[in-house]
């Protein structure tokens, strides 16, 4: 057992101390900048560029999987090809700047909707960020889920002021592009459809059963959504619904919808003026 | 901390949380990777809190960058107090190397010097850590594949002294201490032989990459022999410590992993303890 310590104290304030060494690996990590060579020791076969090497490629291939994974379908819907350039640059230009991966490629959409090739063709970042959206949705906050008896015991009088609060896990997708219906024919390994402009909304949401869903929105769930994402109370909602739904048709078209997303399990609770109703 | 003998583990991963949840395979308990579970909700937190229900846990971090140069990252640290409150583990391990500098995150378990600079800067950073969490913790010794010109020591004594004077513990990888003889040269049971039985809480075992002239830590194969024979010398020397098989990549079924941890089981069963746990 060797008790004793053979450490010598050494002047480690000189330049090349400990956090211009890690920055000079980092750099060598992110740009190849060889500064870093000089200060690694050689030994044996293996040569200090090999060395480095296996971090530098490490580096690159262990985001490279993020992007695989996080993005199957705008993966296969770019080709081979296309990806790689796509991984290699989005690597480059977008380092790593949070402690989890999950994050890594939140910039992706933006990225391909900025840079050429692929800014030719919007529908990819479109793909994209409809697949950062259904990750967002996954991983979302847990939170109980209301069901219509609970909306049914509501007195009638406690309508009108009632606030409505959706699950953690719904998001609105808008998007100018069909990439819904290419990520569905992708997942279905099936050709995928020409891109369209076309204007679609969708809300997505993860179900009780934890699995991650989305519906396209008509035009009186869209309003509705924005309303209540807005505070808006149910009075409020039918009435500003007049500009799109006739008079004699709001309020069931506006329990139709509430109905609905309650069903799918996209409510959390609904709020009254004296108390809060939620599953329990 | 008192020396807790757990037995023998294995790290949860996503392909086996159904097995685990449905057939309750006798694992002694399990090493959850932190990072995994920084998020609000969904099914990987749903089967997590399922799955501690049954079995021990352990959490184990890839990003706590314990030897970076940047100031602590508070927010790191407070999901992980939050995950340590969610969780209630056994202990929360993490590794002897930096991953970030410049708020860029390498993702990888880069290496330190081994010197005075760094032995005092590690261990200031240890301690702030440990009275965040208000607990001692765990480093590992990392795989490495470069030694920088001012090492003035080798990495035994490194972890030795930091761990010493930061008054916390060593998760000792066998796999890595295997990999990082190969790639540079030294007797690993000099390496073992040098640690303080006093210190260590828990092993790793792994399988890795052989390439020839060096050895790459991929944790996508079985454990071979030479660390297996390492790790009868481990239990030779430092008694029954809870032991954990780690696999990454190339993930097989569960029941392979089992029938590797039968195999450690039997090789602690096999020592004469008689003689452990004495020599420091």
């Amino acid at each position: 057992m060797n008790k004793s310590r053979t450490i010598r104290t050494t002047d480690d304030k000189s330049p090349t101390g400990l956090k211009v060494r890690q920055q000079q690996l980092m750099d060598f990590l992110l740009s190849g900048n060889p500064d870093i060579q000089q200060h690694i020791a050689q030994q044996g076969k293996t040569s200090t560029q090999s060395r480095l090497g296996i971090y530098r490629n490490a580096y690159s291939s262990r985001l490279r999987d993020v992007i695989d994974i996080d993005h199957p379908i705008t993966g296969t819907y770019l080709g081979d090809e296309l990806f790689e350039l796509m991984v290699n640059q989005y690597i480059q230009q977008h380092p790593s700047n949070g402690t989890s991966l999950r994050h890594f490629a939140n910039n992706l959409p933006d990225f391909l909707g900025q840079h050429p090739p692929f800014n030719d063709n919007l529908q990819i970042s479109e793909l994209a960020r409809f697949e950062r959206i259904l990750l967002s949705s996954f991983d979302a906050a847990d939170a109980n889920r209301i069901s219509l008896p609970q909306l049914s015991s509501l007195p009638a009088d406690a309508w009108p002021t009632m606030t409505i609060n959706f699950h953690p896990s719904v998001q609105l997708f808008n998007t100018h592009w069909n990439v819904v219906a290419i990520w569905q024919a992708i997942t279905q390994q099936t050709n995928p459809p020409a891109p369209e402009q076309c204007n679609e909304s969708w809300l997505v949401w993860r179900n009780s059963e934890m699995l991650t869903e989305f519906q396209n929105m008509d035009n009186i769930a869209l309003w509705m959504f924005h309303q209540i994402k807005a505070g808006a109370d149910f009075a409020t909602i039918c009435e500003s619904l007049l500009e799109i739904v006739a008079e004699g048709a709001v309020s069931a078209a506006a329990v139709d919808v509430l109905t609905r997303w309650i069903n799918m399990g996209a409510i959390s609770n609904i709020g009254t003026d004296t108390a809060v109703v939620r599953s329990t | 901390m008192e020396n807790k003998f757990l037995g023998f583990g294995l790290g949860l991963r996503t392909e086996h949380f159904q097995d685990i949840l449905n057939n309750q395979p006798a694992i002694d308990w399990l090493e959850i990777i932190s990072e995994n579970f920084f998020v609000a909700g969904g099914k990987p937190k749903h089967y997590l809190h399922q799955i501690r229900n049954t079995y021990p846990m352990v959490m184990h971090g890839v990003s706590l960058s314990i030897g970076s140069t940047d100031p602590l990252n508070q927010s790191y640290l407070r999901n992980l107090t939050q995950l340590i409150h969610e969780i209630e583990p056994e202990w929360v391990s993490d590794h002897l190397c930096w991953t970030s500098i410049g708020n860029v995150n390498s993702h990888d378990l880069l290496p330190l010097p081994y010197s005075e600079e760094a032995i005092n800067h590690v261990a200031d950073r240890i301690k702030q850590v440990q009275d965040v969490l208000g607990q001692q913790i765990l480093l590992e010794n990392v795989s490495s594949y470069l030694t920088y010109n001012e090492s003035i020591c080798p990495e035994w004594e490194f972890i030795s002294e930091v761990v010493s004077r930061a008054d916390c513990y060593i998760l000792l990888d066998i796999n890595n201490i295997y990999v990082s003889a190969r790639n540079h040269g030294f007797e690993p049971q000099e390496y073992i032989n040098a640690i303080d039985t006093k210190r260590v809480r828990q092993f790793h075992l792994a399988g890795h990459t052989d390439y020839g002239d060096y050895v790459i830590d991929t944790h996508d194969h079985e454990i071979c022999d030479p660390v297996w024979d390492l790790y009868q010398l481990c239990c030779q020397r430092f008694g029954a410590i809870s032991t954990l098989i780690e696999r990454d990549d190339n993930i097989p079924a569960i029941n392979s992993l089992l029938s590797e941890l039968a195999r450690a089981r039997s090789v602690l069963d096999q020592t004469d303890l008689s003689s452990t746990n004495q020599l420091s």
